[in-house]
């Protein structure tokens, strides 16, 4: 007997996420997209609910709910305001990668500060300009001095870059070519050098900061370093493997709400008489959404009892994110000139959803990292994937 | 890549308004397109510049003012101007459509005053919201009210008249007239406006012999041409990530050489032609005078969605820059899914479509 069902703990979790959501989140949502900027007072809220370290230690003052709590949680905020969203899904993933491949010491100082909302929010600076899905194309160094670490060169695409208080940061710190060589750092935000771009213009996540980071002369102590000096690869690998159940949830929220609102029009614009191209968009949108929650559900529990999680991980972002946008895409069209007032929420989902096919690693990043997961299971396995 | 969208190659009578078109496209589309879009406004003065181009009246007679071509040619403008901005190729096609409409009815004034003009006009069709209501010492009372219809310097409105239909030549500060502008997802340089219209409409404004074949004319007419704007918006998207392919390096080489992105441009280049094919069909109807409302709609469905298609593939090409304004990607997805604001939803076009399929089997 499969149990599909999430414990009364994620659920209560998922709740307090639900009520944030509608009284925080969704009221701001279109003013934020509207003017742009970035969600500091509804962060706050999100922090004091603890949903900024869903997943992390109650001594580190996270709520130690799990993983499928943290993707009903982000699904949850994200049917309120998917900006808002994705700088809650970065600044947990930066304190899990903190909790996981942190010093006692480095854990103790920065996971409560980032669970409890002091950094704002934290950041994962790993894109550069010419190193998109490439990571191993990076070229910002870090050069080892007496007192530590010095860093420069320029990060792309920075979620939350405007306001952090911390950042994860990758750079080369050796001569040997691709991702070894990489080695990952504690920045804090106001550290000298560390420069600031304006954010971007965007078709969607207007409410949400993308900026370029420059880093002239950063100056950081040893115990900066993340995890080991050369290894800093596969600890962005792991971050984004836990990072994509969060996007893949982001997704799940986004085109969730668009269904709730194409939903709502037809049954007030129809009554009991809706048309058969209104049903079946309403079904087909139904069916697939549930096909991705369940995906993503099990890349999350596959997760939370310390299973292999990486392959699940890949397909739910990978079908969250591109039957999301679909969604969306058809909801859009079916109701014409009703969702296509700029604020709406099936168009302001349409603009949003389109990046998780991008961002945490884009859909053909996807399709190669699941490819050879199947060759080699196939290979492990007797010929059987 | 032009090679490869060879139903966009002119037919060699129509290759000096091709050329005509790609020099206007150059010369005030491509490097405004953007900033129209962010001023939610296109030029002021750009039914001059269609004008000055040889682009007004493409199909309408030289005697009475046009350039005297056709509605393919009127559909290669669209096109082109399309895969620079789709909010002026739609004006185009809207503006087109107006003057059409006016030479056909003989309404030479009014035919006039439209070629003239320094802003494109629109045509709308407002038989399913506006309607005639009586007569008053001022001329027609009309009423009625549209949602999300685009606005030109003046309108040619189609209203419902008792059984029959009615059209109007109304200038946009005409005191019957309420707009209301409304910011939209794509095709924010359209003036896109909830409309509402009460009042008295003096017969000098209304436009004498449009019946439900001239409104079923225009309407294909209109249909067809906002599709080829659709295909030029994608074909326009296509391009511009192929370009990008080219030269952006990802693991060692241009990521053209991934399948993951050569496959996309591949699959856009061939469903676009298709749907060019499927336009070129429908404004070959309108050319030789035959019933093109089933064709408009198969050029309709066949355009809108894989415009949409491409152009989002033409997005994930760019990876995180096309989802930035700062490439133009992003708004010809906007573009792309507003094409059906004024060309019809899918559900008009199959639902005409099904139906004429069913009458041919008796």
């Amino acid at each position: 007997m499969i149990d599909f069902a999430p414990s009364e703990a994620a659920r209560a979790v998922e709740g307090v996420a639900r009520k944030l959501a509608a009284e925080v989140l969704a009221p701001a949502a279109e003013a934020l997209d509207r003017d742009g900027g970035f969600p500091r007072v509804s962060l706050e809220e999100i922090a004091k609910a603890r949903l900024l370290a869903v997943n992390l230690p109650q001594e580190l003052g996270g709520r130690a709910a799990g993983v499928v709590a943290y993707s009903l949680a982000i699904t949850e905020l994200a049917r309120g305001c998917a900006a808002t969203t994705v700088a809650v899904c970065v600044s947990n993933m930066v304190a899990e990668v903190v909790n996981h491949f942190g010093t006692p010491a480095q854990r103790q100082l920065h996971v409560p500060q980032l669970a409890a909302g002091r950094h704002v929010v934290g950041a994962f600076a790993l894109s550069e300009a010419a190193a998109g899905s490439d990571a191993g194309a990076m070229r910002t160094r870090a050069r080892k001095t007496d007192r530590g670490w010095v860093l420069d060169g320029g990060k792309l695409w920075i979620t939350s870059g405007s306001d952090a208080g911390l950042f994860v940061v990758w750079a080369r710190t050796e001569d040997t070519p691709g991702t070894r060589g990489i080695s990952a750092f504690l920045v804090p935000g106001d550290v000298a050098g560390l420069g600031r771009g304006k954010p971007e213009h965007k078709l969607g996540l207007r409410g949400s900061t993308t900026v370029a980071l420059d880093f002239a002369g950063v100056e950081v102590p040893d115990d900066a370093l993340l995890g080991e000096r050369g290894r800093g690869f596969p600890v962005a690998m792991m971050a984004l493997d836990g990072g994509r159940i969060g996007i893949a949830s982001q997704a799940l929220g986004i085109a969730g709400g668009a269904l709730d609102a194409a939903t709502q029009w037809a049954r007030d614009r129809f009554g009991a008489d809706v048309p058969q191209h209104v049903q079946w968009a309403l079904a087909d949108s139904a069916t697939e959404l549930e096909a991705a929650r369940l995906l993503t559900l099990r890349a999350a529990w596959l997760k939370e009892t310390g299973r292999p999680f990486s392959q699940a991980a890949s397909m739910a972002k990978l079908t969250a994110s591109e039957r999301g946008f679909a969604i969306c895409d058809r909801l859009l069209a079916l109701m014409g000139e009703a969702a296509q007032r700029r604020g709406h929420p099936v168009e302001r989902a349409f603009r949003d959803i389109r990046v998780t096919m991008i961002y945490e690693g884009t859909s053909e990043v996807q399709r190669v990292v699941l490819s050879r997961d199947i060759m080699r299971r196939f290979a492990d396995d007797g010929g059987r994937t | 890549m032009t090679a490869a969208i060879d139903a966009f190659e002119a037919p060699a009578e129509l290759t000096p308004v091709r050329d005509a078109v790609a020099a206007f496209v150059r010369n005030h589309v491509a490097s405004q397109a953007r900033a129209w879009d962010e001023a939610e406004a296109l030029a002021p003065d750009l039914g001059r510049r269609f004008a000055d181009a040889g682009l007004s009246g493409i199909a309408v007679d030289e005697v009475q003012g046009g350039v005297g071509l056709s509605w393919l040619a009127t559909a290669m403008a669209a096109g082109a101007v399309g895969e620079a901005s789709g909010s002026a190729a739609v004006a185009l096609a809207l503006h087109e459509c107006v003057l059409g409409c006016l030479a056909d009815a003989g309404a030479d004034a009014s035919l006039g005053r439209a070629l003239s003009d320094d802003q494109p006009w629109t045509w709308i069709d407002g038989t399913h919201d506006v309607q005639v209501i009586g007569r008053g010492p001022g001329g027609w009372r009309i009423r009625g009210r549209l949602a999300l219809v685009p606005v030109g310097s003046a309108m040619v409105i189609n209203v419902r008249d008792g059984a029959g239909v009615a059209a109007f030549a109304i200038d946009r500060g005409h005191p019957a007239v309420r707009i209301e502008r409304r910011a939209t997802c794509g095709l924010r340089a359209l003036e896109l406006s909830d409309v509402g219209i009460d009042g008295e409409v003096a017969d000098a404004l209304r436009i004498q012999g449009v019946d439900g074949d001239a409104l079923a004319t225009t309407r294909a007419r209109l249909v067809a041409l906002v599709a080829a704007a659709a295909c030029g918006i994608g074909r326009g998207a296509t391009l511009a990530a192929a370009a990008y392919a080219k030269t952006r390096e990802q693991f060692g080489q241009p990521i053209a050489a991934f399948q993951a992105i050569a496959w996309k441009l591949a699959d856009a280049a061939t469903v676009l032609d298709a749907a060019w094919l499927s336009v070129l069909a429908a404004v070959r109807a309108i050319d030789a005078g035959r019933s093109a409302e089933i064709a408009a709609a198969r050029a309709a469905l066949a355009s809108f969605g894989p415009a949409v298609r491409a152009c989002s593939d033409a997005l994930q090409i760019h990876g995180g820059y096309g989802y930035t304004t700062e490439f133009p990607i992003e708004r010809m997805l906007r573009d792309a899914r507003a094409c059906e604001l004024v060309g019809g939803g899918a559900d008009v076009h199959k639902g005409a479509i099904a139906r004429a399929i069913e009458a041919r089997v008796g």
